[in-house]
């Protein structure tokens, strides 16, 4: 996918989850990641950011292969802080992610949300069919 | 002192005893045997708050105390002082006619009038002292308790890093010799997923192992721990962080390193959390008589005469109990959309503690 292209899926992504944002990170040979692209996001923070394959959300949803729902989310712990630093950076009260791969590369969807909606399982279907169409 | 001379005149003798009496700073109370307060000097009556119009005569003495103080409870009434010839010294906590209730120090003794027997009570307000007492033990508790947590991190840092980190490597080392042999393409490729679970996992431990103390601070010292710190913050939360230095090379004490280091992690922590900055600027100098250390972000600031706690509000107190412990003073400066300046300032030796 080029840029434009991701841009696109992450535009189309957040008006159809009716989300604030929505994020794409992937991981390298070297096990790091980070954000490859972000709409909907307040501030650049994510590009210099840098975590582990094994820590934080993405280790979370890539060990377990499985989408990871999070609805009011309560950041106060270190380790909490460690683990959703996008979330914390982001202002993010919910958020759903989905793992997914492209070309033997893990990756995280990431969508959120600021408001107090929660996420419903009817709007993680859509976005687990968003991620299924256009991410592999 | 011949003056005393003329206490043997018992009218003077009687004068004296009243001014006593009148002016001693002790508060006095005579009780009689059915518990009235009969006779009160005027520091009793300032300690109670109450007139000698309302009181003399007409209050029991159980109004004004609340109890004793004994081993097994704070206030008591068994084993009341009233009922003993005399008590030399213990602790009673009384109330106020306005109701405040506070603790002083009591002595009780028997004292017989013609056939009969009176109570005199003399107290003296040590809640100044109490408390002083009370911050000053709080003090050695929390630097125990810093010491202590310190300690243990300090031993699970090195036994991750040393003891499990070393044999992760020594299965490292080994997986990587097993795999220059010659063996089927299948089980090549089984040694090498091996490998890199092994050489992730040895990443994950000495990261832990940082994350609860870095041996950086004991090895090699406040400034080398900090800067490595820092990139890992950068990396973590995508801040930019910039670091200035004015100080010699010197180690302070390791209470005053990690005392420092821990701030710093509190504040930048802090700053992530609340206040959506791009950029924290980090500035540490060792003056020799003090080091001044400050962390100024760019952020949403806040109106620091209206805090309003947000996480587990300990951050902050942590930080001020860490400088307090080493006599020193934690100063924040913030206003809304202003940004935030934490300024810590703590006293040290020429050796540096």
């Amino acid at each position: 996918m080029t840029n434009e292209e991701i841009v696109t899926f992450l535009e189309r992504a957040r008006v159809e989850t009716r989300s604030d944002y929505a994020a794409l990170a992937y991981a390298n040979e070297n096990g790091e990641v980070k954000w490859l692209q972000a709409v909907g996001n307040r501030s650049n923070r994510y590009k210099r950011m840098t975590t582990s394959m094994r820590q934080g959300i993405f280790g979370r949803v890539i060990k377990l292969d499985r989408p990871l729902v999070m609805n009011h989310l309560s950041i106060r712990t270190y380790q909490e802080i460690q683990d959703y630093a996008i979330i914390l950076t982001e202002q993010l009260k919910s958020f759903i992610a989905i793992p997914h791969y492209q070309e033997e590369r893990a990756g995280l969807f990431l969508i959120g949300r600021r408001t107090d909606d929660i996420y419903t399982d009817e709007i993680l279907n859509k976005a687990i069919d968003l991620a299924k169409t256009f991410l592999s | 002192m011949p003056w005393l001379l003329d206490l043997n005149d018992p009218s003077k003798a009687s004068s004296f005893f009243q001014s006593v009496f009148q002016h001693v700073t002790d508060a006095i109370f005579v009780i009689d045997k059915h518990g009235i307060i009969v006779e009160a000097n005027p520091s009793a009556m300032r300690m109670i708050r109450w007139n000698a119009e309302d009181l003399i005569g007409k209050v029991h003495f159980c109004e004004v105390c609340r109890g004793m103080a004994t081993c097994d409870f704070e206030v008591t009434c068994t084993e009341c002082f009233a009922k003993k010839l005399r008590m030399p010294s213990f602790e009673m906590t009384i109330r106020t006619k306005d109701g405040k209730e506070f603790s002083v120090e009591a002595s009780s003794t028997s004292v017989p009038v013609e056939e009969d027997a009176a109570l005199v009570v003399i107290l003296r307000d040590l809640s100044e002292q109490i408390r002083a007492e009370k911050a000053r033990q709080q003090k050695m508790m929390t630097k125990h308790v810093f010491r202590a947590q310190e300690e243990e991190r300090k031993r699970l840092s090195r036994e991750l890093h040393d003891g499990i980190g070393q044999s992760l490597y020594s299965i490292l080392v080994g997986l990587q010799v097993l795999n220059q042999q010659e063996m089927e393409h299948d089980v090549k490729t089984l040694i090498q997923d091996l490998t890199n679970m092994t050489s992730h996992t040895l990443d994950d431990v000495k990261n832990l192992a940082v994350d609860l103390r870095p041996a950086a601070l004991d090895d090699l010292g406040l400034i080398p721990a900090l800067r490595s710190y820092l990139r890992n913050f950068e990396k973590m939360f995508g801040i930019e962080t910039s670091f200035d230095i004015k100080a010699p090379h010197r180690r302070l004490h390791p209470d005053v390193e990690t005392a420092v280091y821990r701030i710093c992690q509190e504040a930048t922590i802090n700053a992530a959390k609340y206040a959506d900055t791009d950029k924290i600027v980090i500035a540490f100098e060792d003056k020799g008589e003090w080091l001044k250390l400050t962390i100024q972000d760019f952020g949403v600031g806040f109106d620091t005469t209206q805090i309003q706690i947000q996480g587990t509000g300990l951050g902050l107190y942590g930080m001020r109990e860490r400088a307090e412990m080493l006599g020193g003073e934690v100063f924040i400066h913030s206003e809304p959309n202003q940004g935030t300046t934490i300024t810590v300032r703590i006293p040290v030796s020429d050796k540096g503690e």
